[in-house]
């Protein structure tokens, strides 16, 4: 039986105090484990705010936010950047990968702040390369690497870490077409596997191969 | 939840709704911490050169100006040894109370390399080339009265331009011979002693045997006449001037006793100093003034305490310049690295994690400018010694710490630019790309 691993109750996030800007309001739901949720909308509607929020590089202004039922409220910082370490695996549309470092290095960066000893590292980044099919590319550095190729390498990094949800900005958002469909079938393929997978897009062609969709619309949440 | 799957997370910190989560903090190992900042100043040569530049410079000079600067109060002080710090000169208070005597004892003194008796035995007396008094507008000329022995004129550095100096003979027959001054010759009239001149002082002949061209321990002789000692003490006995001094008539304020000048050995000036008054007159030593050249090891000190805390300041000034571009760098590195530290706190980094590696690869390149800029250091103090035949002089101590001052250089320029990097962020700086 799957359990809750995420939820927003009623939580908002509102920039600035002088011209307050509600860049997300009363965002209401939940995330259980094993699911493949897309997160839409048009650009600048909020999405990448909700990710942000649920990926603890931001923090609610108004309502909560519950991980593994714990509110984050109450969190201290060293412990939302161990969560942010063990929990969650990023994978973001501009790939950001280190461009001096190679491959293996890009991956193993991925469990740098877990404290887990190098060696284990270097053996772990090796299984993530090896599952998304990038093994005879280990030690190329990022700019020999196509466009598919550098997002893999960042879903393994993201992999390697071994966490519980993959939160992914626009993975596909600066790829082709086929680059893409490789991308989101190496996704569905992990999501397959028991990840729980969460995808900010506006693309409903990859929204549709979600299990359900949350819809964001001028920072108004729709479960 | 299938846990199979070798992605999926550690269970241990993930409980089921409403049970209380395990929390841990994450964490940089030392280890990873080091490698992180060597691979950070590697992978990035441009930026570190630039950066270890100012410490280079900044260490470099430290090294070099207190080596520069030790060599050259060595040679200083080598300097004062051999020339200054060997003069002593012997003042009478009172009158009489140094005898022409003691010349030859004070010669006997072990570390004396030279005495003679020279004073001033009027400021100012009337000479004449010519004896006619009618004619005294024309001839004559006031200018101040010398004596000397011929050890005195050697010991005060006569230089005889033209005739000759007195010799025993003039000294001990206390005759009447003079030399002049160039000065006051020209003012006489008087160009050359080929053939034997003479001048009138107070209306007494003597004949001119010879012109000086200066002297070093009595500059005021240029202008004025010089006769042998015992001479002078037949013209003004000590005991008139003592009179006079005693009655404080106007003659009084004229008149001055002798006035002994010795060369020592180097190093001998305390030593001879101490034993000078006894020897010249044992039964008033307190009547007469001994003027010792400060002990040089005294003086160097006092030397090397100026001009070290000047280039102390000018060696501070130059690290405050490196610990500038150091942080001025360093912080242009963080401005440049924004994204990446923005993936890294999005990958688990805390602040301190960012703030320790900033502050390590800080620290890491200015220790290898500051060896770089000790050793630079050295190689300037040397080849400014070789180039200048002096010996090299620089405190070892220096060197060692020169890698220490450089480290420490590096902290404090990192400080800033670390906590610039703790506030950045993650979300903020992955939207930099």
């Amino acid at each position: 039986m799957s359990t809750e691993l995420l939820r927003m109750d009623h939580a908002g996030r509102t920039y600035g105090t002088t011209v307050p800007v509600h860049a997300l309001r009363d965002a209401d739901f939940r995330v259980r484990s094993g699911e493949f949720v897309s997160i839409t909308g048009a650009s600048g509607s909020g999405k990448s705010t909700l990710l942000n929020l649920l990926g603890l590089l931001d923090r609610p202004t108004s309502g909560a936010y519950l991980i593994g039922g714990t509110d984050t409220a109450a969190l201290s910082e060293a412990e939302r950047t161990w969560l942010r370490a063990t929990w969650f695996g990023f994978i973001f549309q501009a790939f950001h990968l280190l461009a001096d470092r190679n491959v293996i290095e890009n991956v193993e960066l991925g469990m740098l702040y877990t404290g887990i000893p190098r060696a284990t590292r270097v053996e772990r980044a090796r299984e993530a390369i090896e599952r998304v099919r990038l093994g005879h590319r280990a030690g190329a550095m990022p700019t020999t690497l196509s466009g598919g190729e550098r997002q893999r390498v960042a879903i393994a990094r993201a992999l390697a870490a071994h966490p519980k949800v993959l939160l992914c900005d626009e993975p596909t958002g600066n790829l082709d077409h086929d680059t893409s469909m490789s991308v989101l079938d190496l996704l569905d393929e992990l999501h397959t596997g028991g990840l729980t997978v969460l995808v900010v897009t506006h693309d409903r062609e990859i929204a549709g191969r979600a299990d359900r969709s949350i819809s964001v619309a001028d920072g108004v949440v729709s479960p | 939840m299938t846990t199979n799957d070798p992605t999926r997370a550690d269970d241990e910190s993930a409980g089921p709704s409403g049970t209380p989560m395990q929390l841990g903090r994450s964490k940089l190992r030392v280890v990873d911490a080091l490698v992180e900042a060597a691979i950070s100043t590697i992978l990035r040569p441009g930026r570190t050169i630039l950066t270890g530049l100012g410490t280079i410079l900044g260490v470099g000079t430290v090294v070099a100006t207190l080596g520069i600067v030790g060599t050259a109060n060595n040679r200083i002080s080598d300097s004062f040894n051999a020339v200054t710090s060997t003069q002593i000169t012997v003042s009478d208070l009172g009158v009489g109370n140094i005898p022409i005597a003691a010349e030859r004892s004070v010669t006997a003194i072990n570390g004396v390399a030279h005495a003679g008796i020279s004073w001033q035995v009027r400021d100012s007396v009337t000479v004449a080339s010519n004896p006619d008094p009618a004619l005294a507008d024309r001839f004559a000329q006031t200018m101040p009265l010398y004596a000397a022995t011929p050890a005195g004129l050697d010991v005060t550095g006569v230089r005889v331009l033209q005739g000759r100096g007195f010799d025993q003979g003039n000294e001990r027959r206390a005759d009447r011979v003079a030399l002049l001054g160039n000065i006051a010759a020209q003012s006489l009239g008087i160009t050359t002693v080929v053939n034997r001149p003479a001048v009138f002082v107070e209306g007494t002949p003597f004949t001119v045997i010879g012109i000086i061209g200066g002297s070093a321990r009595q500059p005021g002789a240029l202008t004025g006449v010089i006769i042998p000692a015992r001479t002078a003490r037949s013209i003004a006995p000590y005991a008139q001037v003592a009179a006079s001094k005693l009655s404080g008539s106007a003659a009084a304020v004229n008149g001055h006793g002798p006035t002994l000048f010795i060369d020592t050995n180097p190093g001998a000036a305390q030593v001879v100093g101490r034993q000078l008054t006894y020897t010249v007159s044992p039964t008033d030593p307190t009547d007469m003034s001994v003027s010792v050249p400060p002990d040089p090891a005294t003086l160097r000190r006092s030397v090397e305490g100026t001009t070290s805390s000047l280039i102390l300041l000018l060696a501070g000034l130059s690290i405050v310049i490196g610990i500038v571009a150091i942080a001025n760098t360093t912080l242009l590195a963080v401005i440049e690295r924004t994204p990446e530290i923005g993936l890294r706190r999005a990958l688990g980094a805390r602040p301190r994690h960012i703030a320790s590696v900033t502050l390590l690869e800080a620290s890491v390149v200015g220790g290898v400018g500051g060896t770089i800029g000790a050793v630079l250091g050295v190689l300037a103090t040397t080849g400014i010694a070789v180039a200048k035949t002096w010996t090299a002089v620089l405190d070892v101590r220096l060197v060692i710490v020169a890698p220490i001052i450089g480290i420490l250089a590096g902290l404090l320029a990192g400080a800033y630019p670390a906590y610039r990097a703790t506030r950045i962020e993650p979300a903020t700086a992955l939207q930099r790309l």
